[in-house]
């Protein structure tokens, strides 16, 4: 065999294991990422996340999970799940933006939401609780926390709204889908809400309860309901007063 | 077309006081068709930021 035949071959060889090494290194990884994964969502099978995604350092890799998540049928088993996600030392990251994760995660079967989102920092969550009786300080903030443009799903199952949206102080959006209802007391006192979603809460309190109360920031009604720019004037404007007369069974109050 | 005429009641709190049914807190309070405005009384705005407070710290426990 000629000198220029042997460099061709070593060559060659050289490639071969170059490529090896990258399928090795690809093969690797993928088992790392099944393992790790397999093992922190039991092959699929875990229903029962409380607490399982707090704190900031889930963002990089909480797109890249392996299995859907369906919640179970039983309490607890999502409160404190995203408490302070995406919440860094300084409290000022861009709000993760949830929407496909959102698809990839079932909480309509969950009995309690208790503090779920508490102080994350997120931004197109759609949630369905169709079954969740307990919504206490699920979406509260105060501590860096802020949840913008929610779309929920709620039934007259739930009997309480503790401290549901406490301190979200930038909250503008939020829909009830139509066929939520509201029946147990709630409150949006800090937040400034645009006229769509005042309007939608107030359409999705149920008309059958009686003795509870609807609460709002004052300084939002007055803004989204003014009857000209600027003039801050909309708790006193007959499209608000309308709109609340809807729901004579309901005292609404601002704060 | 259907005309009807609402009485509706509004309390207004004093200034720098907040209306409260122990509940539910507001500075302007529209009554249910049920309620009544002897269900309400006035607090300072001073105990509704500690009561708020409170609430908050609650929600970090």
């Amino acid at each position: 065999m000629s000198i220029a035949g042997k460099n061709m071959t070593i060559s060659a060889n050289n490639t071969t294991i170059a490529e090896n090494e990258q399928k090795v290194y690809e093969a690797g990884k993928q088992a790392e990422y099944d393992a790790f994964w397999d093992s922190y969502q039991d092959y699929g099978n875990r229903d029962y996340y409380s607490g399982a995604f707090g704190g900031a350092g889930w963002v990089e890799n909480i797109d890249k999970m392996k299995y859907p998540i369906k919640l179970g049928a039983y309490r607890a088993c999502c409160e404190y799940m995203f408490e302070y996600f995406n919440r860094d030392k300084a409290g000022n990251a861009p709000l993760y933006d949830m929407t496909e994760l959102s698809k990839k995660i079932d909480f309509s079967q969950v009995m309690s939401a208790n503090n779920t989102f508490n102080n994350a920092r997120i931004k197109n969550l759609t949630c369905d609780f169709s079954n969740a009786e307990s919504l206490n300080s699920t979406f509260s903030g105060g501590n860096g926390g802020i949840i913008e443009n929610l779309t929920l799903k709620v039934t007259d199952k739930c009997k309480n709204f503790t401290a549901t949206f406490s301190y979200q102080t930038a909250m503008t959006t939020i829909r009830f889908t139509d066929d939520s209802i509201i029946a147990a007391s709630i409150s949006f006192n800090h937040s400034p809400l645009t006229k769509e979603s005042i309007t939608n809460i107030i359409n999705t309190l149920s008309s059958s309860v009686s003795g509870k109360t609807a609460t709002f920031s004052k300084s939002a009604v007055d803004t989204a309901f003014e009857t000209a720019e600027g003039l801050g004037d909309g708790s006193t404007s007959a499209e608000w007063l309308a709109l609340r007369a809807t729901k004579e069974n309901w005292t609404v109050t601002l704060v | 077309m259907k005309k009807e005429t609402i009485t509706m009641i509004k309390l207004v709190a004093t200034e720098g006081m907040i209306l409260t049914n122990g509940e539910a807190y507001g500075k302007e309070v529209f009554l249910s068709n049920t309620d009544s405005a002897d269900n309400w009384h006035e607090i300072t705005e001073e105990e509704y930021n500690a009561i708020q407070e409170a609430e908050l710290k609650e929600a970090e426990v």
